[in-house]
């Protein structure tokens, strides 16, 4: 994989977790407004998996 | 019947998050992270919705949207983050397909599924419950609102509303009212918009003679709602000495019109409502203390617009249909509006969004609405405790009687600190005061 290719790559899959990211945060503070405490924790790791894939992706840069 | 969506991508944090939103809204979800899974699930349902990613593990989302007959599905949005021409022109070229990239932003996607239901009008009622008819919201401060309704209707205890202007008090008193089962009527009297001379009268009727204009026995609202609910709106601008007569009839059950003898028996359910603090009414000697803890077995706050997230944009989205259905259109709200009036504070409220969104309608040329707050567009038509909104044109009689009615709520109906900040007599006072009750007798003011 070229210089262009790796950048187009990282940059597909960072546009993808903090999608993934942003998402998972919605239906955690869907899940708090409505006051289920064990959906929201459930769905909080999604934002931690989501995070820790953006974590990884930057460090590549 | 639950509108069906497909959500194929392979991101598999992103899909189940995102079926997980739109299970709340409704939806019956079909997962696939796979171009293979998604034909099975396309090849035995028809999908309202489709959320396509394009970069599969065994191949491009594309080449699902070619196989599918567009015919046979509703809405397909193409999800990617990795934008090509391709894909791009493949969405313009039908109506059906949408094209957003990720990420999306805001609430690009609760939009799409909103504006899906609306289309296919399979969506779920906010909350399945008759007595909260005309009340929506999915929000969590909604919902205790509407768990509350469900919870007090029936009983005869007194609800006290406490909320701003245009957040549906009285929507809420009608649902307590539907929710009682009660067979007598629901009456509505604004305590503030009724001049203080004719207040006891419209409130506890009057008998024939009992006052110049009183030509016929007249049955007030206590009488109006008998085995009903009475709704007594903007409570803290009722004069003090009738809150104390007011405290009166709900103790005994009883109601003696004005110039009568005979009490006569009210069962009555009262629904009250301040956009006051109520606390701070009393302090400030505007509410009774005692009648307050007689009309608040029960009080109930109803949150500002501001507080209740999304609910403005299915609000909003709510009000375009029933101009849609009204005017035959197929107006939607612009893709990319939300975040504007998700920000906006919305003063007015509930009532301030519906106007919004009304004059969008009307004026905007195209079928995309772009809804454009009024108090954005104008600041200073907002009336309040200490200002008056006069409009151009306006008779110099009503400006005066504008003037005098909110001096003397201002003063707490004292006639002589309202003449006082006014410049003018306390004769001129009853004066213009019986000149008004003259005219709501002959039907100028209405109850």
């Amino acid at each position: 994989m070229n210089g262009g290719d790796a950048d187009a790559h990282r940059n597909h899959a960072l546009r993808n977790a903090i999608n993934a990211a942003l998402m998972s945060a919605q239906v955690v503070r869907r899940h708090l407004e409505l006051g289920n405490c064990p959906q929201a924790l459930d769905f909080l790791d999604g934002v931690d998996e989501s995070c820790e894939r953006c974590r990884v992706l930057i460090e590549q840069l | 019947m639950q509108p069906n969506m497909l959500i194929l991508d392979d991101d598999r944090t992103f899909a189940r998050s995102a079926g997980e939103l739109a299970s709340q809204e409704g939806f019956s979800v079909h997962l696939a992270h796979t171009l293979r899974q998604a034909r099975e699930s396309v090849g035995c349902t028809r999908m309202d919705l489709m959320l396509v990613d394009l970069g599969l593990p065994d191949g491009s989302g594309m080449d699902l949207i070619h196989e599918i007959d567009l015919t046979r599905h509703g809405q397909i949005a193409i999800v990617t983050a990795q934008p090509t021409l391709e894909s791009a022109q493949r969405a313009v070229s039908s109506p059906a397909v949408e094209y957003l990239i990720k990420p999306l932003h805001g609430n690009q996607y609760t939009s799409l599924l909103h504006r899906v239901l609306q289309r296919t009008g399979k969506g779920a009622a906010p909350l399945d419950c008759p007595a909260v008819r005309g009340l929506t919201g999915r929000s969590a401060a909604m919902h205790s609102v509407f768990r509350a309704i469900q919870r007090i209707g029936p009983a005869d205890a007194s609800v006290l509303l406490v909320g701003e202007s245009g957040t549906g008090k009285e929507v809420v008193a009608r649902a307590l009212h539907e929710a009682s089962g009660r067979q007598g009527a629901f009456v509505a009297i604004n305590c503030g918009a009724v001049p203080a001379e004719l207040l006891a009268s419209q409130l506890f009727g009057h008998e024939r003679g009992s006052f110049t204009g009183a030509h016929a026995r007249h049955q007030g609202v206590f009488e109006q709602a008998a085995n009903g609910t009475l709704f007594l709106d903007e409570i803290t601008e009722m004069p003090l000495a009738l809150q104390v007569y007011l405290l009166r009839v709900l103790e005994t059950g009883t109601v003696t019109r004005v110039g009568g003898v005979e009490a006569t028996a009210t069962p009555v359910r009262i629904v009250a409502a301040t956009n006051r603090d109520p606390l701070a009414a009393i302090a400030s000697g505007r509410l009774r203390e005692d009648l307050y803890y007689r009309l608040a077995d029960i009080p109930l706050n109803l949150p500002p617009l501001r507080e209740r997230g999304d609910d403005v944009l299915l609000l909003a989205e709510l009000f375009i249909e029933r101009l849609n259905e009204r005017y035959g259109g197929s107006k939607y709200l612009l893709p990319g509006s939300e975040a504007s009036l998700l920000q906006h504070p919305w003063p007015g409220n509930v009532r301030e969004l519906r106007s919004a969104v009304q004059r969008a309608y009307l004026l905007d040329s195209g079928d995309a609405l772009q809804v454009r707050p009024n108090s954005v567009m104008a600041p200073a038509l907002h009336e309040s405790e200490q200002a008056i909104l006069f409009k151009v044109g306006m008779s110099l009689s009503e400006v005066e009687r504008k003037v005098l009615l909110k001096t003397l709520a201002h003063c707490n109906h004292d006639k002589t600190a309202a003449a006082r900040m006014l410049g003018i007599s306390v004769r001129t006072v009853h004066n213009q005061l019986a000149r008004y009750a003259q005219g709501s007798s002959d039907g100028d003011v209405a109850a």
